[in-house]
Parts: structure tokens; sequence; C-alpha cells
């Protein structure tokens, strides 16, 4: 999704809608954090990624 | 999250927007999540011939984090290489031990003989350890999210999602069949 949010992100400044790039920006923004929280903890195993249904 | 179903998140909101741009704009999105979060590590291998001091990196790297001197391609257990902080101060800098450093996206592994790299010799595998970008977005949603190629049912249930051939041919005949059949049933339950 985090990628998704920074595609959205461009095209919304190529569309020239600002306050939705600055909101795509921020959600982008929260997973980089989250991302960085998952790398900086120190884990042993237990890193399947989460179940998803169809 | 497949990448197709990547791809439609951004046409539900952008259904005008290009194919071209929206892959192109979705692999950066991955690229600048990898360069900020370094969630992604890679490990690259290099034989030593002999003669060669500084190795290619990909243009993906973003960290070089521990580079190995192995004796075989098989087996990446070896001798750690010291990283050097900088260009060697003095001439007279000489080392027994493996050193390393990253330049101009090359890595730079040997023995130092007066300040100068000397060749590793041939036959040794020089492994690299790396923070890195996925070479493709379908490449890093399998690494880290759904593959493109397997669904899943409830409880992560693999599900073969081959066409099943189930030998029935929709048509005419068929209604006739049914038709013909049904009419029949009803004369003789009258």
């Amino acid at each position: 999704m985090a990628f998704a949010y920074h595609a959205m992100m461009m095209l919304s400044e190529l569309a020239g809608d600002f306050n939705s790039a600055q909101y795509m920006n921020a959600r982008f923004a929260q997973m980089v954090r989250d991302g960085r929280k998952w790398t900086q903890r120190s884990q042993q195993g237990g890193m399947e990624p989460v179940k998803y249904y169809y | 999250m497949t990448t197709k179903e990547l791809y439609d998140v951004v046409y539900g909101r952008f259904p005008q927007a290009g194919e071209r741009m929206v892959a192109k704009f979705v692999e950066e999105g991955m690229r600048a999540f990898c360069q900020q979060t370094h969630i992604y590590q890679g490990i690259y291998t290099y034989s030593s011939d002999g003669s060669s001091v500084q190795f290619k990196l990909d243009t993906d790297v973003i960290t070089t984090d521990k580079v190995v001197v192995a004796d075989s391609a098989q087996n990446y257990n070896g001798t750690p290489a010291k990283r050097l902080a900088g260009i060697p101060e003095s001439g007279d800098a000489t080392t027994s031990d493996y050193v390393y450093q990253v330049r101009n996206g090359f890595v730079l592994v040997g023995t130092l003989s007066d300040g100068n790299y000397v060749a590793l010799p041939s036959g040794k595998t020089i492994v690299v350890y790396t923070h890195t970008v996925p070479d493709t977005l379908a490449a890093g949603l399998n690494e880290y999210d759904v593959s493109d190629t397997d669904v899943r049912q409830f409880e992560g249930v693999l599900v073969d999602v081959t066409p099943q051939n189930v030998n029935f041919v929709e048509g005419q005949n068929n209604v006739l069949v049914y038709q013909s059949s049904f009419i029949w049933h009803l004369h003789t339950m009258l």
C-alpha cells in the first residue's frame, strides 16, 4: 500500500491537487515510520507475513 | 497484495492514468520506501581472478554492511574484511588482513601494500551483504507480500487456481435436452 500511496501522491501532484498530494504523502510517511520500526527491532524468527484473505 | 491489486488501488482514484505511468510511479514508491526504511537486504557475490581489486556494485545498493572473503562459492563462511574509513592517509599503510571500502559504486577488496590494494588470490568468493532494492515490483512483493502467482483461501490455505475443464458445453442443445426431459417427467408424473 505504501507503494500505491507514493504513486497516488505523484499523480495528485501532477493533477494539481496539492491537498490530496499532502494527504498521500502523510500516509506514505506513516508507513515509512512503521517500516523503520520493523527494521530496527531485534527479532529472532516470527517473520511470517500477516495472513491475508480473499 | 499482488501487483495487479496494487495498480488497481491507484486506478480506483485515477481511472484515466496511463498504464506505464502507474507502473513507474508504483515502482518508484517501492524504491523510495526501501531507501527510507532500509527494509530490503541482499547479498551479492563476486569471484576474484587474482588481478582485480575493484568490483562493480549493483546500482540498487543503498548500504554495504559487511564483506566476507570466502574460499568457495557454496559456503559464505570466511574471513570478514575490515572496512576502511577512507583513503589510507599514509603510503606506508600495509595490512595482512583483508580490507574493503566502497568508492564510486565499486567495492574495493584486498590487502594493502604501501597504501595500494593488492588483489586477492584467484578462486576466492567475495560476499557483499547489503541493503538494496528489489529488481522489480513482483520480486519485492514475492519477498514481503503476496506472490503474484499464488491465491489463498481462509487461514492461508493455498488454492489451485489452474482453470478446470468441467466437460460441459453451454448451448441450445443442452437447453433442449433439459426441456424435453422435463416434459417427459411431467408426463410420467401425470
